[in-house]
């Protein structure tokens, strides 16, 4: 009998997980091969599975390809697919906390305060995008400095009001952008390059921009997911939550701040890119239902798969030139997203 | 009865409880007992402390003096988990989050009894089913807890409440947004709980009449602190009803279990026969 109310569904949702987990990869893969030079399917799949310890493959690709691959296009697209993943965890787990469908990894302050804090770099010049340069250091801490700040605004000796959190959170965002916006105007040419920064791309992604967020990434997502169920719990309210043994306090300050973390760093290089973050968690919501253990993991997966084909348009659809990876999501998820809304949900 | 000795063998003891908003008081001193296997029923009017009462049991709120005991065990000191397993609570119109089935909200209560990275386990989901067919919610397991009806929601409440495994369960108002079958439903579901588990659970109401047919006892509360506690026939009397609620009412009995029943006085009427469904007894 228990085995009939519960055991079908959790072996349903492991087969969706490693469903959606390959989807990802076939992405990634049949992304790779696309661009100014094409890339042959078995060639690209040769390629990555050479460089993978203990793999040899004798084959006869062309060098250049595996140069193109290895320096500009698997770089890109791991980027877009942590970055993605990044921002749609975060997004669900906001969403989750707020209990509001309409919180995004933006709204307590982290895109105005990466924006802000990467528009003083560029004022002053430091190198663009240079690895251990001033821009993602910025930007990153410009995020978090927005948190802090909401945080500190909204906390109380009793607790964290979670509305006031939001209302601070929108003041401190109004306030950084004013100022984003202020320097823009005031010094044109140098700030040039901040618009496209702030709409967001990958066109710079390295090797080792994923080495560097990789550390945030893993723990953080970890501790996103030992909370999943706990934050089904909250949906209940916080006294309700409380009576049903959940830490309430601790479990604000943990997600407010693990996910800020999170998204700060996926912020700090490939600039602020939206619609993911929001879009992906009521995607996967709207089509498998609302527990956080599937919803959380499922999120990062759909936004994964979901930035790694916008990045391919950005990098494809105005060839030579780069579309901002921003616009795309945008102009490709907003549509999808309307649909989804004339559809019942589950 | 109005004594509020707190007896070493009660399963859940509240001494001397205060607790202030800001400078207005809402507790003066709330000390009862409940004793395992009792049913006992919170009145009062709006605004007499009932829910900040419950706030305090759970934990929500931290009593600016006084203890609450269960098995004869301060809650102070005990974590949130800690503290669920020893009471569960039903907050009134508790959330129905979308998205979510009677399955998926029944085991959150087992909640209390997991670590951060576990999964429930054979053991967890044994005692949901149980607690599912406790509440005769078994064939609802399935549907999205946004699409039942207010009664058998409550009834889903009451079995996550009741995987808590605690053995102090309290309800604010579980009965007020139900029909008349679905309160006598929920009110025989608790008292088969109480009977059949030797639970002891709190329900706060608003409908005397209705907390005077199900519950072993009753506590009247007002202006923060209880005014009276006993058995129904000897709190609902015309006088503290009278005290606490500023109501003219008359007590009659029902025909049946001869339990309390609460009845506002008519004006100036002198009914023709007085007696029609059970004998009404003015000097109370």
């Amino acid at each position: 009998m228990p085995g009939s109310v519960y055991g079908v569904v959790r072996r349903r949702v492991a087969v969706r997980l490693a469903v959606g987990a390959a989807a990802v990869l076939v992405i990634a893969v049949l992304a790779a091969g696309v661009g100014a030079v094409a890339i042959p399917l078995d060639d690209t799949v040769a390629i990555a599975l050479d460089r993978l310890p203990g793999v040899s493959i004798d084959g006869d690709w062309p060098a250049s390809g595996e140069t193109i691959l290895w320096k500009l296009r698997f770089p890109r697209i791991v980027m877009a697919g942590l970055v993605g993943g990044v921002l749609a965890l975060s997004g669900a787990a906001f969403q989750g906390l707020f209990r509001n469908p309409l919180a995004d990894p933006y709204l307590v302050g982290v895109a105005s305060g990466a924006g802000l804090g990467a528009a003083v770099v560029f004022l002053t010049g430091s190198s663009l995008f240079a690895v251990g340069g001033g821009l993602p250091i910025a930007a990153f801490a410009g995020a978090l400095a927005a948190v802090a700040i909401a945080y500190l605004v909204a906390r109380r000796s009793d607790g964290l009001p979670l509305t006031t959190l939001i209302l601070a959170g929108v003041a401190v965002s109004a306030l950084a952008g004013a100022v984003t916006s202020l320097l823009m105007i005031r010094s044109d040419p140098s700030l040039r390059p901040l618009l496209s920064w702030l709409l967001g791309g990958f066109s710079g992604a390295r090797w080792n921009h994923a080495w560097l967020i990789l550390p945030y990434v893993v723990p953080g997502a970890v501790v996103l997911l030992a909370y999943a169920r706990v934050l089904n719990v909250m949906q209940l309210g916080d006294d309700h939550a409380r009576a049903a043994g959940v830490n309430v306090e601790r479990t604000k300050i943990v997600l407010l701040g693990v996910a800020s973390l999170l998204t700060a760093a996926a912020v700090a290089f490939s600039g602020v890119i939206g619609f993911v973050g929001l879009v992906a968690p009521h995607v996967v919501r709207r089509i498998w239902g609302a527990d956080h253990r599937f919803l959380l993991p499922m999120s990062a997966l759909v936004g994964a798969g979901f930035l790694i084909l916008a990045d391919l348009g950005a990098r494809t659809l105005a060839s030579p030139a780069e579309l901002p990876v921003g616009i795309i999501t945008a102009f490709a998820g907003a549509p999808f997203f309307l649909f989804l809304l004339t559809r019942k949900a589950r | 009865m109005t004594s509020p000795a707190v007896a070493t063998s009660a399963r859940l003891a509240l001494d001397g409880l205060h607790f202030a908003y800001g400078d207005e008081p809402v507790l003066r001193g709330v000390s009862l007992a409940a004793k395992p296997g009792e049913l006992v029923g919170v009145l009062g009017p709006n605004g007499c402390g009932k829910t900040t009462l419950f706030k305090l049991v759970i934990g929500s709120l931290k009593p600016a003096a006084g203890r609450v005991d269960v098995d004869g065990a301060d809650l102070s000191g005990l974590g949130p988990g800690e503290r669920a397993r020893c009471v569960a609570a039903v907050p009134q119109d508790p959330v129905a989050p979308v998205g979510f089935t009677a399955a998926d909200l029944v085991m959150m209560g087992r909640n209390p009894h997991l670590g951060l990275l576990e999964f429930e386990g054979e053991q967890d989901r044994a005692i949901a089913v149980d607690a599912m067919k406790s509440t005769d919610i078994i064939e609802l397991a399935h549907r999205p807890v946004s699409t039942l009806s207010g009664g058998e929601r409550q009834r889903v409440f009451v079995a996550m409440a009741l995987v808590q495994r605690a053995p102090v369960m309290l309800l604010d108002e579980p009965t007020s947004n139900l029909d008349l079958a679905a309160q006598a439903t929920v009110m025989a579901l608790l008292q088969r709980l109480c009977r059949e588990r030797d639970d002891t659970v709190l329900v706060a109401m608003h409908d005397l009449t209705l907390a005077a047919q199900w519950c072993d006892r009753l506590v009247l509360m007002h202006k923060g602190k209880v005014r009276t506690q006993g058995p129904p026939d000897e709190v609902l009397t015309a006088a503290n009803v009278a005290a606490v609620y500023g109501a003219d009412v008359v007590i009659a009995h029902h025909p049946q279990t001869g339990a309390p029943v609460v009845l506002p006085r008519a004006a100036g009427k002198t009914p023709s026969n007085p007696c029609v469904f059970g004998t009404v007894s003015d000097e109370r």
